[in-house]
């Protein structure tokens, strides 16, 4: 009888510690529960140290006032990137031509802080647009500044074995006060065009 | 598998001492990989606590009245071993420390130990249920890993993601071999005739 009591409660037990943990079931990989946890408590960003195409320092909170979507790129890197940038080009012709969006704004920031600087930056803009308007480019001026920013947006950036890196990558969206509301796929255009002009009313 | 019980102090200490080792300076290296995590780290951690729980601490009276069936232990461990198979818990294991002593806790105090003391007294049935559902595990395990998209692991690469989802697979297969065999070829030492008579009497 009392196997059965204990059975029971540890049966009960179980399942609702990993309904509970994974986000009611929700969340199973760790990408989804940061989404998750984004959705439902957009973070407060802090106030980040870049520097520009331009090579000028500028602070995160310059850009406060406009609806930003971030993404975190290398500018060497081979392949996911490339189709961000395109993806990003095709976004920012949208955000340009209507006058409504003209305080959304496109960051890409990166994470190579060994070879990227403002003029691997701008290069790597050129391959996909003629112009930087509404198209910032970043990045961070010292490590300890890029570790702040990689840990409050959640993002892992492992070494790809050949030189290169992976991490997750994604198009974070931040409101006009500099919170952190919503991760969307970089290939889901028609959640990013909604999240574009939701978030800049 | 029955093994020595310890009285000896230094072998105690020695076993105690190697389990440490394996915990503090052992894992981190290996799960690095998450092929090691996978394959050695969780089955070393279940490994030590069931080496404690024959060697050193035979399952108290307190715990054996609410255990007689071997039932309710092994089921605490099958869901923690669930809880392991959880990508995001491996990627929080990693970057978290909290969630490290949480890993090294619970496979080794609340998986391998209770395992040492249910599966020897466990039935037939208990044991080969729990072990079909083990071996079921490793093949949805391995569909999981194979046919992801995406990364599952934030921590870890999509080609050694591949490999665990293979890996998973063959020890699904080997785990496997011996219950389907058993099950395909196996004498049945009861004539057919017997068991139909037996049935008729259980009306």
């Amino acid at each position: 009888m009392r196997d059965v009591i204990l059975t029971l409660f540890l049966l009960l037990t179980g399942i609702t510690s990993i309904y509970l943990l994974t986000d009611d079931f929700q969340a199973f990989t760790a990408e989804s529960a940061r989404r998750h946890a984004i959705e439902e408590n957009p973070v407060k960003l802090s106030d980040y140290q870049l520097i520009d195409a331009n090579a000028k320092q500028i602070n995160f909170s310059d850009l406060r006032g406009k609806t930003l979507l971030i993404d975190f790129i290398y500018t060497r890197c081979p392949t996911v990137c490339t189709l961000l940038g395109s993806s990003y080009s095709t976004l920012q012709d949208k955000i340009i031509k209507h006058s409504n969006l003209k305080n959304v704004a496109l960051v890409s920031v990166s994470f190579d802080l060994n070879y990227d600087n403002a003029a691997a930056l701008t290069a790597y803009q050129q391959r996909y647009t003629q112009t930087s308007q509404q198209w910032y480019m970043f990045v961070p001026k010292s490590k300890q500044q890029l570790k702040a920013m990689l840990s409050e947006f959640g993002v892992v950036v492992i070494d790809d074995l050949y030189g290169g890196f992976i991490h997750n990558s994604a198009v974070h969206i931040t409101d006009a006060s500099g919170n952190l509301v919503k991760v969307i796929d970089w290939q889901n255009s028609e959640e990013l065009n909604h999240a574009i002009t939701s978030f800049s009313k | 598998m029955q093994l020595p019980l310890l009285v000896n102090k230094w072998q105690i200490g020695g076993l105690l001492t190697a389990w440490l080792i394996y915990a503090t300076v052992v894992i981190p290296f290996l799960q690095q990989s998450l092929i090691a995590h996978v394959f050695i780290v969780i089955p070393g951690l279940v490994m030590f606590g069931y080496l404690i729980g024959t060697m050193i601490l035979p399952e108290p009276n307190v715990i054996e009245k609410w255990n007689r069936t071997g039932i309710p232990l092994i089921l605490l461990a099958s869901l923690l071993f669930i809880f392991w198979m959880i990508p995001r818990f491996l990627d929080s294991s990693i970057q978290e420390p909290n969630f490290y002593l949480w890993k090294i806790f619970s496979l080794t105090f609340l998986c391998g130990l209770p395992l040492s003391w249910s599966l020897q007294k466990a039935s037939y049935i208990t044991f080969n249920f729990f072990r079909l559902e083990f071996i079921a595990t490793l093949f949805r395990m391995s569909w999981l890993f194979i046919t992801a998209k995406d990364r599952l692991c934030i921590n870890y690469l999509y080609t050694e993601q591949a490999s665990v989802g293979k890996l998973f697979l063959i020890l699904a297969i080997l785990f496997s071999l011996w219950p389907a065999t058993r099950v395909i070829f196996a004498q049945y030492k009861v004539p057919a005739q017997k068991l139909k008579q037996g049935y008729h009497h259980a009306k």
